[in-house]
């Protein structure tokens, strides 16, 4: 039997966010706590890639599916959704799912992998919101096991090891990878989370999530984070003002025609 | 239907009105052969309807007239389309050599601030016009979902309704003027006076007509002051369980006098998917908004706020939260390009249809086609629903739903889910005594059910239509079915 855990993060929806929010608002001063919650895009693929990967396993490898994610009361439904979904298990650590805080939440899911003890830990690259990247790394170098980036499907093997497809700079690339690792999907095409019929959230959908609390382990040696200041973005953009776009074409074509050589 | 060859239509269209104006492109009369009722087989790439023999489009009412004469004389259906935002399957060709008649280039628009109305040609964007209004200190009070989307036309055309419909009402009592195009390629128009008593109101045979009768080449709509400064928003969460005082709690405000712009009931289900930044997941909301001069809303405010203290059951939501919101409620081409990459991964479709019915029945609608719907339809994913718009007398309800499309090619997904959705709907709708569409229209979807809306009223219906499309040229199909 295969054990797939898959680490995901609630985020708020930012597409829902107007243009013209964005545009009134410097650094990271966006209020987001009226937004909707949606599982962060590139865990949602991770997720999807997990169920497919088991839809397809070899009929003599059997798989279990888990999934876990930190943050409060608000991530339970997603949790039940998993479990309507076929996952036998979802668990979320007691804490914010806002803190930025990489080595802290890498530190986190180490202590449930340790205890769970997983064939394949599935991720996202990076957050929609935080962003940092680094979760994926700072897990797989606390548990001492390889890491693949911007993985775009994965297959189990007979053999125990994952075929994974992934994103290099030179192209795709197909590596066969020992099990434990940690997989850390990328931009993978079409890979929206597949949804719980009602039949299926009333049923399986019913069990609570179980919820852990905050083990709040030293993280690695040496990271700590010191302080965290949004970034002081001087943008270059200039909003073309006009009632048609016709008027905005010539706006900009007197603004910048001659110098763009556009005229 | 046409009695001249299919490659003739686009060529005699052209020579009436020039070939730029005529586009024969396969995609495009493809897109053009339906609209988002079918937007599952829009998404796959399937086309089961007769695909349209041209698009043409006509820049003044003198030009549709010569093309509906054309068409008249040629047997042509012809299917009237302005913003193409339609739902109900209004815009679907179902007939053979159908031509699409694209009024969205007549897009200009005169305002008359002293007299406080809009002149707008039939492809004014109803998003710029009232962008425009709103930097003069006016606005249409019209808000459709559809706002980016929609065209006056198309708006007159299916009795749309605005979001702040509660103050400043549908599209029918905004409505001025008006001027159309009969399939004969008579032109009509309807003077702008305040009010008169000439007779029936026959700017109301144009108003919902759905093509079916006329094109519509220019409205005059009322203006009215915009002061978003005195807006005031107020809102309560309730369990789930308690719907049936959710209801109750609109008719309080209503029957009391009070006329917020905005007045809705979100079910627990359908108040999660917009709330659950904050909301607990089965937890209903109640939303209003006041508007108008300071005094007016204070006071609207005021009263709610009394009303609603009566109710232990209601717990205050923070007002920022609803206005941040509200921001984000409209369906533009962004959410249409997201929605429909979504549904091509995943074969899951969500629709809206909304219905309405007094204050006796809408709860007893409200639950059993819930009931309905989760029982019946097979790969079901989710169903909400929500009242937004409500009247002295009672209120409407927009069932929300998604399923699975399973073990089903595109071709046959209409019948085994989206028919089967609408038809539970419309009985239970029916069965209580609503009406079964309370602003998309009835399109081609629910013209099956035109009957049992209509009883004994549906002579007039019927009259209306031989008397005005004797030839059965316009939007064949749409509000009265086609016989099979």
């Amino acid at each position: 039997m295969m054990l797939l855990l898959g680490c995901f993060k609630v985020v708020p929806d930012l597409d829902r966010v107007p243009g013209k929010v964005w545009r009134k608002v410097s650094g990271t001063a966006v209020d987001t706590d009226y937004l909707p919650r949606i599982i962060s895009f590139q865990d949602e693929s991770a997720l999807e890639l997990m169920l497919r990967c088991a839809d397809r396993a070899p009929d003599d490898l059997r798989t279990e599916l888990e999934a876990l994610t930190l943050g409060d009361r608000r991530c339970d439904p997603f949790l039940k959704n998993l479990y309507a979904l076929g996952f036998a298990r979802a668990m979320r650590i007691e804490g914010s799912a806002a803190a930025v805080c990489p080595e802290d939440t890498a530190a986190e899911l180490a202590a449930v992998c340790r205890d769970r003890r997983p064939d394949l830990i599935v991720t996202g690259c990076q957050s929609s919101d935080g962003g940092s990247g680094l979760v994926p790394l700072f897990l797989a170098e606390t548990l001492g096991i390889p890491c693949v980036t911007q993985v775009l499907d994965f297959t189990l093997l007979s053999d125990g090891r994952v075929e994974v497809r992934h994103q290099g700079d030179e192209g795709i690339a197909v590596r066969r990878v020992r099990t434990p690792c940690v997989l850390a999907v990328g931009n993978a095409a079409c890979t929206y989370l597949r949804f719980p019929t009602v039949k299926a959230k009333l049923s399986l959908g019913r069990q609570p999530a179980t919820v852990l609390p905050p083990v709040g382990e030293e993280t690695m040696a040496g990271l700590r984070l010191q302080s965290l200041r949004g970034p002081d973005r001087k943008r270059a953009g200039v909003v073309m003002e006009g009632d048609t776009a016709e008027e905005r074409v010539r706006r900009f074509l007197a603004r910048y025609g001659k110098e763009w050589g556009l005229l | 239907m046409a009695v001249i060859a299919r490659a003739r239509i686009a060529e005699e269209l052209s020579k009436l009105l020039g070939s730029d104006r005529v586009v024969t492109d396969e995609q495009v009369l493809r897109e053009s052969s339906l609209d988002r009722y079918r937007k599952y087989e829009q998404c796959m790439g399937v086309f089961t309807q007769p695909i349209p023999a041209a698009v043409v489009y006509a820049e003044s009412a003198e030009e549709v007239s010569r093309v509906l004469t054309f068409c008249h004389a040629n047997e042509i259906n012809v299917v009237p389309r302005t913003g193409h935002s339609a739902i109900e399957g209004g815009l679907e060709t179902a007939l053979e050599d159908s031509v699409v008649l694209d009024g969205s280039r007549m897009d200009q628009y005169t305002v008359d601030p002293v007299n406080m109305q809009v002149t707008c040609g039939c492809g004014v964007p109803l998003q710029a016009l009232d962008d425009a209004l709103r930097a003069q200190g006016l606005t249409t009070g019209h808000s459709p979902q559809s706002k980016p989307l929609a065209q006056m036309g198309g708006l007159v055309a299916t009795r749309s309704i605005g979001q702040f419909s509660t103050l400043y009402g549908g599209i029918e009592d905004m409505i001025v003027g008006l001027e159309a195009v009969f399939p004969n390629g008579e032109i009509c128009r309807i003077k702008n006076v305040p009010r008169r008593s000439v007779g029936p109101d026959i700017r109301h045979i144009i108003c919902g007509n759905e093509g079916a009768l006329c094109f519509i080449t220019e409205v005059t709509v009322k203006l009215f002051p915009w002061m978003p400064e005195n807006n005031r928003y107020i809102s309560y969460q309730l369990p789930d369980e308690e719907m049936e005082l959710g209801f109750s709690c609109l008719r309080e405000v209503m029957t009391a006098g009070y006329r917020p712009s905005f007045a809705r009931l979100y079910d627990g289900a359908d108040a999660y998917s917009h709330f659950s930044g904050w909301l607990e997941e089965g937890k209903a909301m109640l939303i209003w908004m006041c508007e108008g001069p300071a005094g007016v809303s204070a006071a609207t405010e005021a009263g709610i706020r009394e009303l609603m203290a009566r109710h232990p059951q209601l717990e205050e939501v923070d007002p920022d939260r609803i206005q941040q919101w509200y921001a984000t409620l409209n369906w533009g081409p962004e959410q249409i390009a997201r929605e429909r990459e979504e549904i091509i991964a995943t074969h899951n479709i969500g629709i809206t249809t909304e219905i309405s019915g007094s204050w006796s029945v809408i709860y007893q609608i409200y639950a059993s086609v819930k009931e309905r719907l989760l029982s019946e339809v097979p790969d079901i994913t989710f169903v909400g629903g929500h009242s937004s718009h409500s009247y002295i007398n009672g209120t409407n309800v927009y069932f929300t739903y998604y399923y699975n499309v399973v073990d089903c090619p595109p071709e046959e997904e209409i019948n085994k889910y989206h028919n089967l959705i609408n038809r539970i709907i419309c009985q239970e709708t029916l069965r209580f005594g609503g009406s079964i569409s309370h602003h998309h229209g009835l399109g081609k979807a629910r013209a099956h059910y035109v009957r049992e809306e209509y009883g004994s009223s549906y002579y007039m219906l019927k009259t209306l239509k031989q008397a005005f499309d004797p030839d059965g040229i316009m939007n064949m199909g749409t509000l009265i079915p086609l016989r099979k």
